[in-house]
């Protein structure tokens, strides 16, 4: 159930994407003729600091049945191995404990995905150092940098804030050859989107985000020969596979500045619902709850990623999966979420058109992930065409005068459209 | 731009969900369940938690029930075709393309199963979670 709220805010706390409803004095009074607005450039913004002190804004709270735990504290055992250390911060630990979000946050999007790209690439690019140093680092005994970790995840976290499109885009730059901090990359973006989805606040987010770069950690342990093996694991390079896990927490809980929340997820990222996941074999009430999180998109990056040995599935064969996964080896609820975060048309799928033109999705609409924004590339004699921004939404129509739909999603590389060349040389949108 | 992509997948997949049950693998006097995920008549796609053995020929079982009717069981040779076996769980690929060696009779039944899919499943809705 929502219900709108409104908020006085002074207008120096004023944000794009913000939705203004009152003004501290009857519009009339002011420049502005449109009464109640969302805010969508600075003037904007320096209008209302010009003409008012304060305004009234839109928040949004949805009530949501609160997430009961059957078991009295379902925190990890690292979290609670803590508690007995230190029992003085027992009672704020437990009214504290990870869960869904009681009053879920309805974000908007700031700015648009053609003004977030840039600053995206940049987080991306200095991510991917860190997450390529992070795993290096520790193979050459050095010891984990977690400023440098909470670095990173802090701008990717702040560029999914403003919009939460554009890193998701470039989490389809999928490079064979370094799988391992792509990936690890890749599971802090999508488990930041995840969490924005979901409605937690910022510094929940930011706690799913870190633990979703720290997840596979424990794979620095791991013989690089069975790692990256081209191939089928034997029996015993898979029990090899499954200790990593472990190794992560035992990395992080060496660590004094570790949080908690991301030793658990990197002990309990590999637990299932049904009870027979690895390394515990935990049942539902015993997995962390951002291990539940960060496990969805695990599976979804994992299946979706190219190897040196094969090339990664598409984004539908991995929703397939979660859902048909759903209630054994994922959290239900948790799963449809995910698949509604997702989408049928994630940013970077590539989609033959009604009129048999092709086009690249760059975002997903909020209202009707069924129409999303896509760049059209390709008209219908295969021949490439100026990059225009084409609003599915806004209903638009085809020289018949018909309403443009998707006719389908078509595989990376048909026709010559691939997706990582276009996002490596950057859209030209015009 | 790459120009030499050739699409292997010709056939449109369907979510398995609405029909199949249980469904398991009999490989060298074994039997691994095995969670069914998406179908068309010349295939399906299976996944499971562990690596299953590596081998290609295997008997696949299947208990399906579509709308209205008794639940129904096969049993037939497969081969795996492709499998993907990660840390998070296993994709394995099984071809049911035998067409010499498969009788009429069971070519229909597969053909028949993928209407019902094809029937139930939502056009662009794939999970039923966006209209």
């Amino acid at each position: 159930m929502e219900k709108l709220l409104s908020h006085k805010i002074l207008v120096e706390e004023l944000e794009l994407g913000m939705h203004v409803l009152e003004l501290d004095r009857p519009w009339l009074e002011t420049n502005f003729l449109i009464q109640g607005f969302i805010i969508q450039d600075a003037n904007e913004i320096d209008e209302l600091k010009r003409q008012c002190e304060y305004v009234f804004i839109q928040g949004k709270v949805e009530a949501k049945k609160p997430y009961i735990e059957k078991r009295k504290d379902s925190r990890g055992l690292f979290a609670r191995l803590t508690d007995k250390i230190n029992p003085e911060s027992q009672n704020e630990a437990v009214s504290t404990k990870p869960g869904p979000p009681k009053n879920k946050i309805a974000y908007i999007n700031k700015i648009s995905f053609e003004k977030e790209v840039s600053a995206a690439h940049q987080s991306y690019d200095n991510a991917k150092t860190v997450a390529k140093s992070l795993m290096e680092g520790i193979r050459l005994g050095r010891v984990l940098d977690m400023n440098q970790s909470r670095a990173a995840v802090n701008d990717i976290v702040d560029s999914i804030l403003r919009n939460n499109n554009a890193l998701v885009w470039l989490t389809k730059l999928k490079d064979k050859d370094e799988y391992t901090a792509e990936h690890s990359l890749n599971v802090c973006i999508l488990s930041v989107a995840f969490a924005r989805h979901l409605g937690h606040d910022e510094s929940e987010i930011r706690k799913i985000g870190l633990g979703g770069l720290l997840h596979d950690v424990g794979k620095s342990k791991i013989p690089i020969e069975v790692l990256d093996k081209p191939g089928r694991f034997t029996k015993e390079e898979f029990d090899i596979m499954k200790m990593h896990p472990i190794y992560g927490r035992d990395l992080l809980a060496s660590l004094p500045q570790a949080e908690h929340s991301s030793v658990d997820i990197a002990y309990a990222h590999h637990e299932r619902i049904d009870g027979k996941g690895y390394p515990r074999g935990l049942s539902p009430q015993q997995i962390p709850y951002y291990a539940k999180v960060v496990s969805l998109v695990d599976v979804y990056d994992a299946i979706t990623s190219n190897r040196t040995y094969d090339k990664g599935r598409s984004s539908m064969s991995a929703l397939d999966i979660i859902y048909q996964n759903k209630g054994t080896q994922f959290d239900e609820e948790l799963a449809l979420e995910f698949i509604k975060c997702i989408g049928i048309y994630p940013p970077g799928s590539i989609v033959e058109l009604s009129n048999h033109h092709f086009g690249i999705v760059i975002a997903g609409n909020d209202e009707s992930k069924l129409k999303p924004k896509i760049i059209g590339v390709m008209d219908d004699e295969k021949k490439w065409k100026k990059q225009v921004i084409i609003d599915l939404f806004k209903d638009p129509v085809d020289k018949n005068g018909q309403i443009l739909t998707i006719l389908q999603e078509i595989p990376d590389g048909t026709h010559g459209i691939n997706i990582k060349e276009f996002i490596k040389n950057g859209l030209v949108i015009s | 731009m790459k120009q030499n992509f050739s699409e292997k997948r010709k056939l449109p997949r369907f979510l398995c969900h609405a029909v199949f049950k249980e469904c398991s693998l009999g490989i060298l006097n074994a039997h691994y369940a095995v969670t069914p995920i998406n179908y068309h008549h010349q295939g399906i796609g299976l996944y499971t938690a562990s690596p299953l053995p590596d081998v290609k020929a295997a008997m696949l079982i299947v208990n399906y029930q579509a709308e209205e009717e008794s639940l129904k069981r096969l049993e037939f040779a497969v081969q795996i075709v492709h499998a993907i076996e990660l840390d998070t769980g296993c994709q394995y690929g099984v071809s049911f393309d035998s067409k010499t060696k498969m009788n009429q009779a069971l070519h229909t039944e597969l053909l028949r199963i993928e209407t019902i899919l094809a029937n139930t499943a939502g056009n662009d809705d794939r999970y039923g979670l966006f209209t």
